[in-house]
């Protein structure tokens, strides 16, 4: 008894010590000036004492000047730091909302974040930061830490979707980004199985009250203002399907995206198939949650230019919803090219895939094609590219042939294109509308224009074969008679003797004469030709 | 505006304590009679005060949550051993 007593006290006696030796080295550290610390052994060891002591804050501002990679040291550095996130969790237990704002700064200063459990403990942080920002009503505050929420906490999504709620009930004119932001959270939350009403007379008065905030922001804005009355509907309709499809919470697209649950929703839609009675709007929904949601959402926020970048993400993954995002991305894309006048980079673009023919992009050809042409022609080569991609039964087929031949007479009659380009847009016009009789005669007059262009530039390189030919296949009377008028002017021009060397002249007036039996043996023109060359032959023959 | 944090109230008050939190905060003259007639017609209002009731409140039970650490004897500084490598 005596011997566990006396063992007893020198064990009380040793830690008594121990504490002492620990407390007069953080008394020492308390005392010395930064500067006379300068030995690593005399930072390590008073450190080691304050964390001893419970100050591991203290032990490691101390140790952060130490540049030891020791495995040992860096490992019981580790295990300090994970005390010091036990003794915090501790301290946000006594006093939560009090003690957050000093144990956050504590998990900057240390990269707690990055030890065990304190990514835990940053998490209870902002949840502990969002509940005081909540219970004073700092809105604003509250708004600029969505982009870091974790939108998986049912109380998380309530207070950014109610703050979110009042800052557009209080404010005149909200940012887009904040309208957008609002739509996304309020409906999310409405459908919410926790969180949002359990009444459905009160889902729908929430739903009647959020959508009268978006029209009258809407109201407000003058460009993108049915862009979000439409992204309100288009969510609106979303989530009351697959709120049909699951018991759990549906998010929209881009919580969904914040919040990791875009696979579970995509592949909820996918074995939901039957459930959806048009193929389009069973695409659709999972194009919301798809490979192809970011380049969606881009299109959503009016960025059509880094739409088209994260485009190429979406067209690697094989999967019909995403092929079917792509496809809406690239239409958006090409319609905004269009809307800004890039004709060439819209045509690119909608060649380069599959296509979602709408009214909008119909309605923006339409004006390209209606606009006057300052590209020589590349633009109206341009839309000819992309009507090509028209599909067969098109109802605005007859609309687009009335432009094109519109846009060839104007052309026709200033003379700013080349016979070439209005033949061929006038093939497609015609192509577009087979019953248009107007169409029909200009592509005949155009084609008439280009036989007319290529015989004049035969003749004018002496290639009589080559303009005969083209009289001989013509099946326009006005062509051939070009050529023999043509034809007629060129052996006058021999006889008159503009050519010097007789034997080159007679070898034309040959070619002329094969050329022009071609096309009318009978022809006056061709008598005319031949009696010039048997001249020259004569007189050749007498000298 | 939220009209409970003007009333002072909580979202399950009844009318009787909305009229009675009305005259008290006017006697405090923390807010504008304009304001806090704006929050007592609000509330008294059955159409909109569900909307009120769900638009500011919130449960933060979760967010407030203690954590939930294995309880420890002593402050876990046992374990350490001064390491001799600075010596």
């Amino acid at each position: 008894m005596s011997d566990n007593l006396s063992a007893w006290g020198r064990t009380l006696c040793g830690r008594l010590l121990r504490l002492l030796f620990y407390r007069s080295r953080a008394a020492d550290a308390e005392a010395a000036e930064p500067s006379r610390l300068l030995l690593a052994a005399d930072s390590y060891n008073t450190g080691f004492a304050l964390a001893k002591l419970g100050d591991f804050t203290g032990c490691l501002r101390l140790w952060q000047s130490l540049d030891s990679e020791a495995a040992e040291f860096l490992s019981q550095k580790a295990e300090v730091g994970r005390l010091l996130i036990r003794a915090l969790h501790r301290r946000l237990d006594e006093c939560p909302l009090a003690q957050e704002a000093e144990v956050s700064l504590l998990v900057d200063e240390f990269a707690l974040a990055d030890l065990p459990g304190g990514a835990e403990l940053l998490a209870r942080c902002r949840n502990l930061r969002l509940a005081m920002l909540w219970q004073e009503e700092r809105l604003d505050e509250i708004a600029a830490l969505a982009d870091a929420a974790d939108w998986l906490q049912p109380a998380v999504l309530e207070i950014h979707a109610k703050s979110a709620c009042q800052r557009m009930a209080a404010e005149t004119a909200v940012a887009p980004a904040a309208i957008r932001q609002f739509i996304d959270c309020w409906l999310t939350l409405l459908f919410h199985p926790q969180v949002g009403p359990q009444d459905e007379a009160l889902r729908q008065t929430l739903l009647d009250y959020g959508a009268d905030l978006v029209r009258k922001q809407a109201g407000l804005r003058q460009t993108d203002g049915t862009a979000l009355l439409r992204q309100w509907q288009e969510t609106l309709a979303l989530l009351q399907r697959l709120r049909g499809l699951t018991a759990g919470p549906v998010h929209a697209p881009m919580l969904a995206l914040r919040a990791g649950t875009a696979d579970q929703l995509c592949a909820l839609i996918r074995s939901s198939a039957e459930t959806f009675t048009q193929n389009e709007d069973w695409l659709a929904a999972g194009a919301a949650y798809s490979a192809a949601a970011p380049a969606l959402l881009l299109i959503r926020e009016g960025d059509y230019d880094a739409a088209q970048a994260a485009l190429a993400d979406a067209e690697t993954v094989d999967d019909p919803f995403a092929a079917w995002g792509a496809a809406t991305v690239r239409t958006a894309c090409g319609t905004d090219l269009l809307r800004r006048g890039a004709g060439r980079d819209a045509s690119l673009l909608l060649a380069a895939g599959p296509v979602q023919w709408n009214a909008e992009l119909e309605q923006q050809l339409l004006a390209a094609l209606n606009r006057d042409e300052t590209e020589e022609g590349g633009r109206l080569t341009a839309c000819l590219n992309i009507l090509a991609l028209l599909p067969e039964h098109a109802p605005t087929r007859a609309e687009f042939c009335a432009a094109l031949s519109n846009q060839v007479v104007r052309l026709r009659c200033s003379g700013e294109a080349h016979p070439r380009l209005l033949a061929a847009v006038m093939a497609q016009a015609a192509a577009l509308n087979p019953g248009d009789e107007f169409a029909q005669l200009l592509h005949d007059q155009v084609r008439l224009d280009l036989e007319l262009a290529a015989l004049d530039e035969a003749f004018d390189q002496d290639c009589f074969a080559q303009a005969a030919c083209i009289a001989a296949a013509s099946r326009f009377p006005q062509a051939v008679e070009h050529f023999f008028e043509t034809a007629g002017q060129a052996a006058a021009k021999i006889e008159r003797g503009d050519y010097a060397d007789r034997e080159a002249a007679i070898f034309q007036l040959e070619e002329l004469l094969a050329g022009a039996s071609k096309a009318d043996a009978a022809h006056g023109a061709t008598r005319r030709i031949r009696q010039v060359l048997d001249g020259l032959r004569r007189a050749g023959a007498g000298q | 505006m939220n009209p409970f944090t003007i009333l002072n109230i909580s979202p399950t008050a009844d009318a009787a304590a909305v009229m009675q939190a009305a005259a008290a905060v006017l006697r405090d003259k923390r807010h504008s009679a304009r304001e806090i007639a704006e929050a007592r017609q609000l509330l008294m209002n059955p159409e909109v005060r569900p909307v009120l009731v769900f638009l500011h409140s919130a449960d933060l039970t979760s967010l407030l949550r203690p954590h939930a650490a294995a309880e420890e004897s002593d402050n876990g500084t046992t374990a350490l051993q001064r390491l001799d490598i600075f010596d």
